[in-house]
């Protein structure tokens, strides 16, 4: 792999990477490093790389380092709700943009609260451009357990969200 | 999927430069990845050394020399005697000195090879 490849391959992987891993971190600045991250380690082993499988594998790089530095925040599950990032217009806030804060907080508990297995499926099917059978080899489990794990994520993501009593839980 | 479950999912957009940042890093990591191994290089090399003087500064003493009636070269340039009679080796020179029967056509003359050696097995003069 050349340094023109790697370059066209993060320019058109960089946003679907970034949204899967905004929801381990729940910071783009710190998604985006550590897509950065997976990128750089893709540079170093570019000699090794098969590339009609390229792309499975930065999924799972950019996924165990945003799963690894999920992990090293030791207090991530207050920390991370806390410092979510939604701008306000003004020196205080409106209550417009409080209530805005307390919604976004809301829906990233409902996903903080997914397993992680259920967590990756529904991001990768929901943001990379992956096949089923491609997701089912990254993750390896089979390939029809994929879609049924979806579903079930969606499930319970939606089940949370009516709930509404969703708070900040680990794993 | 639900209006809730959409917008949990809505997509967003990362910072812009990404891609000026990825190629500082990937400078940065090659950079450091180089002057890394010159450091194991260098470590590597400073071990080698510091080894090899160990090794000059603690190699086994000198042999303790044959007695001197037994000093093959001053008796080759006929400045001493060949000894007519058994000699015995000094205890100290034992473990340092060997002896080699030299084998030849005849049975008349017996004829032996005496030397000092270090024990690690290279002859001393």
């Amino acid at each position: 792999m050349g340094e023109e490849e790697l370059e066209q391959l993060y320019a058109r992987l960089e946003r679907p990477l970034c949204n899967v891993v905004y929801r381990w971190l729940w910071n783009m600045d710190d998604a985006q490093d550590v897509v950065q991250d997976a990128f750089v380690r893709l540079w170093r082993m570019r000699r090794r790389v098969d590339m009609t499988t390229v792309e499975p594998l930065i999924y799972k790089i950019a996924l165990n380092l945003a799963a690894s530095r999920r992990r090293s925040k030791q207090v991530w599950r207050w920390v991370s709700l806390e410092t979510i990032r939604v701008p306000f217009s003004g020196d205080q806030p409106t209550d417009d943009a409080l209530a805005s804060r307390d919604e976004t907080v809301r829906l990233c508990a409902a996903v903080d609260a997914l397993p992680e297995d259920l967590r990756r499926i529904i991001m990768l099917c929901e943001y990379s451009e992956l096949s089923y059978d491609e997701i089912a080899t990254l993750l390896s489990i089979p390939a029809g357990t994929v879609g049924s794990r979806r579903h079930r994520a969606l499930r319970r993501l939606r089940e949370a969200l009516s709930d509404g009593s969703t708070g900040p839980r680990g794993h | 999927m639900s209006e809730e479950v959409r917008r949990v999912l809505d997509p967003l957009s990362p910072p812009s430069g990404g891609l000026v940042r990825l190629r500082t890093r990937i400078a940065r990591d090659e950079v450091r990845r180089v002057s890394g191994r010159r450091v194991r290089v260098g470590l590597g090399a400073l071990v080698v050394a510091v080894g090899v003087g160990w090794a000059a500064l603690n190699r086994g003493s000198d042999p303790v020399a044959a007695s001197p009636e037994l000093d093959l070269a001053r008796m080759s340039l006929g400045l001493l005697p060949a000894p007519t009679e058994p000699l015995t080796l000094p205890e100290a020179a034992r473990a340092t000195t060997a002896v080699l029967r030299v084998s030849l056509p005849t049975d008349q003359v017996v004829f032996y090879v005496m030397a000092s050696f270090q024990p690690s097995g290279a002859a001393a003069p």
